[in-house]
């Protein structure tokens, strides 16, 4: 079997496995929590702490700020900002025994890097507006949504990789 | 494809149809003891004597008062509309259902605390909500309602307003007999409402 | 001891964001091991190239979900004590197919983009760039988006009563069909061009 050291870092955990340990984990989660994981409620936790930090008035005023600013604690310290600093702690650990640690931009060799960052930042752009609309992204709402057994869980599936489907099509040059 | 896949896949089939066939299990309908003592530890199941008087002037219908001490403690003396349900056959039928409806509050009273106290833990393991204590029972209904102290002169407002509060339910409820000394000439008593919503006010 | 633990006061609250960060760093690390910290790889899910999204998916839903329905049946765990997600139908439609668009342009998804900004992904950084300005800009234009965002609340609905399913039946079904996918997943990907990233 080949080894070399470029080839280790394409070697990934089985599938079926890592869903497993997903699964374990996100269980205790629940089990100890009441709560499943998130995501993209740790963006919108800093989101909001710099706006305050930046216009306090318009952030108290604003419909939507002021739903998550509280004179009780500081928006940052939430379950899912500390969540999020774990995540980047442990894939940075498993990144570094695996030897992916680089700085690069991962594109299809079709496109350029440029073209490649381009489509990154307008996505981030869609995901932000998707996961405050959808209250949650593919973590927050679809994973532990489905686990839960909420409907709004199976729709947020549904809906999320239903869309990428859709468009698949569309943005095929893009990826193959 | 590996065996272990069948394996496993089979093995999930066999968890999914085994949440079908499992038998019901019987699960009591009860609070659990860690409830209980989040319950216990919150004070707003007291009621104060004063609270209680200022329902019966009122005739508010939503007081339904339950004596749990003995029957022949409550034939000699009780508070006017007070059930009699003592402690010991506090669980034999289902009383509350039948004597209150969703927005009454059931106080419950003996002469101290304890038996009350303790009615009303079993009442709470049941489940039952909107049942309540009297605190300091009948011993204390006797210290401040019927036979108040008056405060010194140097009291504040509030101290006076209650003591002239009791002053005027001491002769309610006694029918005027009570030794409370008025000054000739006095203004009717007035039994002043009080809003309070928080409970023990005032207390023995 | 009977489960949630923090919300039945088992575990103290001050103990409940050192939690977080351990948890996040055992999801990150898996995450990460699995693969996610790679968008193209990501992206192979849509393209029939590389099914691991589906197979992690899934997966983990359905070991989570028989962990919860088992753990409750033993009185582990008080089922009505877990959070269970609110149903705002539209916005949950119109904001997932949002999603969709920026997942099959950006190749990432807001936990995965952290692991690959963990590893070095400028494509990832980009990526998470683009959230901070787009829950930015859904903020700012709150007012426009307020209609779809609150239409149509269903409350905390199971998706079982929804169907008319006792939740055993609804796991039951969700393992066939979870099966099932995994045997054509393996199909599709064995007759799709191999694309090596």
């Amino acid at each position: 079997m080949n080894t070399s050291i470029t080839d280790r870092s394409k070697i990934y955990a089985n599938p079926y496995l890592s869903g497993f340990l997903l699964g374990m984990i996100l269980l205790a989660t629940f089990y100890i929590t009441g709560r499943g994981l998130g995501a993209s409620g740790a963006i919108k936790s800093t989101v909001v702490t710099a706006v305050n930090a930046a216009a306090q008035n318009h952030a108290g005023n604003s419909a939507y700020y002021s739903k998550f600013i509280s004179d009780d604690h500081h928006p940052m310290n939430n379950w899912l900002v500390f969540e999020i600093l774990g995540v980047l702690a442990g894939a940075f650990l498993s990144g570094a025994i695996a030897g992916r640690l680089k700085l690069k931009v991962e594109h299809s060799p079709k496109i350029s890097s440029r073209t490649r960052l381009i489509m990154a930042g307008i996505g981030g752009i869609l995901f932000g507006i998707g996961s405050q609309l959808g209250r949650g992204c593919t973590s927050g709402a679809a994973l532990s949504g489905m686990a839960s057994m909420a409907l709004a869980g199976f729709i947020a599936l549904l809906t999320i990789f239903g869309g990428g489907y859709l468009f698949a099509y569309f943005f095929r040059k893009f990826w193959i | 494809m590996n065996k272990a896949y069948y394996i496993l896949a089979a093995f999930l089939i066999i968890l999914g149809v085994g949440l079908l066939v499992l038998p019901e299990r019987d699960r009591p309908d009860e609070a659990s003891p860690r409830e209980l003592l989040g319950d216990l530890r919150n004070p707003s199941r007291f009621i104060s004597t004063d609270k209680v008087a200022e329902m019966l002037i009122d005739k508010d219908p939503t007081l339904v008062l339950v004596d749990v001490r003995d029957m022949y403690d409550n034939l000699d003396f009780s508070l006017p509309g007070a059930h009699s349900i003592p402690l010991e056959e506090i669980l034999v039928y289902d009383w509350v259902d039948s004597l209150a409806y969703e927005k009454s509050k059931v106080v419950l009273f003996s002469n101290s605390d304890i038996k009350a106290e303790q009615a009303w833990l079993l009442l709470k393991r049941e489940n039952h909500n909107n049942i309540h204590v009297m605190k300091g029972g009948l011993n204390c209904w006797f210290e401040t309602i019927i036979q108040p102290t008056a405060p010194p002169e140097t009291a504040a407002n509030d101290e006076i307003d209650r003591y002239e509060f009791r002053k005027g339910a001491s002769i309610y409820f006694t029918g005027g007999s009570a030794p409370i000394e008025t000054e000739a000439g006095a203004e009717p008593v007035v039994v002043r409402r009080k809003n309070k919503t928080q409970v023990v006010e005032g207390g023995c | 001891m009977t489960g949630p633990l923090i919300p039945m006061g088992a575990i103290g609250q001050s103990w409940d964001l050192v939690i977080a960060l351990l948890i996040g760093m055992a999801f990150g690390y898996v995450l990460e091991s699995a693969g996610f910290s790679s968008s193209r790889k990501l992206a192979g899910v849509f393209y029939g190239y590389d099914f691991t999204v589906l197979r992690v998916f899934f997966t983990a839903a359905i070991t989570a979900m028989l962990g919860l329905l088992y753990f409750g049946y033993m009185g582990w765990l008080d089922l009505s004590m877990i959070y269970v997600n609110e149903t705002y139908v539209i916005a949950t439609i119109v904001g997932g197919l949002i999603m969709g668009l920026g997942f099959i342009t950006g190749g990432y998804c807001p936990g995965t983009s952290m692991c690959g900004v963990a590893i070095g992904k400028i494509d990832a950084m980009v990526f998470t760039g683009g959230m901070f300005v787009g829950i930015l800009i859904f903020s700012e234009a709150f007012s426009l988006f307020e209609g779809i965002y609150y239409s149509n609340s269903l409350g905390p609905v199971k998706v079982y009563d929804s169907l008319g399913l006792s939740s055993g039946v609804f796991a039951l079904l969700l393992i066939v069909v979870a099966l099932v996918a995994f045997v054509f997943a393996r199909i599709i990907q064995n007759k799709v061009k191999k694309v090596d990233y």
